[in-house]
């Protein structure tokens, strides 16, 4: 593999292709079984509202998966990815209506750093709330 | 309730390694969607490393002495560091310790820093995840 953008090729402020990604009950359950995170908070709609939330929530960890496709999805290369971080700011909450929730996600260029490498800043809104506080991915292009 | 202070730096090696495996990486990109070609060549996702990194840590979560509320736990914050990408074949090994532990308007919160190495001792990446056990005022 090899990472085919160049680092003399992109400025600070690009924007990546954003990501609209739905979130629905099933998804949650599937993702529970991909991750061996079975915390009823995601799958079990009386537990959650018993310990004081107002449905079931998305597990964070889903949000971050879905969050690294709008870089890999652009560099397409898996060895360029150095580090990932993001914060949990509010949930995605899923009703059972049949229609699930959308979670938008988008990333920019912050800064362009030494060996090619550039620093990513990550975002994701659900109804107008962003659901992850600073998150920031670091690739090293070519 | 505050947690115990006495697990701050305690380490849990992992008792068995993982092998990783093209049907756990297929069903946890397909799980996030993850659709790159990287995945058909035998490299998992970015973040395929937190479904060991949960397995490795519940010893410690689920110890009563500990005082962690499950059922309160939210996710608080999560990073990864790699140094080299996750392929089918790989066979790893953790160690995850308790980094951090602090009492905050009512929640408790945990650290816990995993370094992953592969079957020949090379680092292969190292995560942290930070739990929030929320106060039963909010």
């Amino acid at each position: 593999m090899s990472v085919e953008i160049k680092y003399s090729d992109v400025e600070v402020g690009f924007e990546l292709p954003k990501i609209v990604h739905n979130y629905q009950r099933q998804d949650l359950v599937k993702y529970a079984n991909a991750s061996g995170d079975h915390n009823k908070i995601h799958l079990d709609e009386s537990f959650a509202k018993s310990v004081g939330l107002p449905d079931i929530i998305a597990h964070g960890m889903l949000t971050m998966g879905v969050a690294s496709r709008v870089v890999t999805n652009w560099v397409k290369d898996i060895t360029a990815v150095k580090s990932f971080s993001v914060k949990f700011s509010a949930p995605v909450v899923v009703p059972n209506d049949g229609k699930g929730t959308d979670v938008e996600f988008g990333a920019k260029i912050e800064e362009k750093m030494v060996d090619n490498l550039v620093k990513i800043a990550v975002e994701a809104r659900c109804n107008g709330t962003k659901v992850l506080g600073r998150s920031l991915i670091i690739v090293q292009l070519s | 309730m505050a947690l115990n202070l006495a697990f701050l730096n305690r380490s849990y090696p992992s008792l068995e390694t993982f092998k990783v495996d093209q049907e756990k990486i297929n069903a946890f990109s397909d799980a996030i969607g993850d659709n790159n070609d990287y995945v058909n060549q035998g490299y998992a996702s970015p973040t395929f490393l937190i479904s060991i990194q949960m397995g490795a840590m519940e010893a410690a979560l689920f110890d009563p002495e500990l005082g962690l509320d499950y059922s309160k736990v939210v996710h608080g914050e999560q990073s990864f560091e790699y140094k080299k990408p996750v392929k089918a074949g790989d066979e790893l090994s953790f160690i995850s310790t308790i980094e951090d532990i602090k009492s905050k308007v009512g929640n408790d919160f945990i650290t816990i820093r995993s370094d992953v190495k592969d079957a020949a001792g090379n680092e292969v990446a190292t995560l942290k995840a930070t739990l929030i056990a929320r106060g039963t005022d909010n």
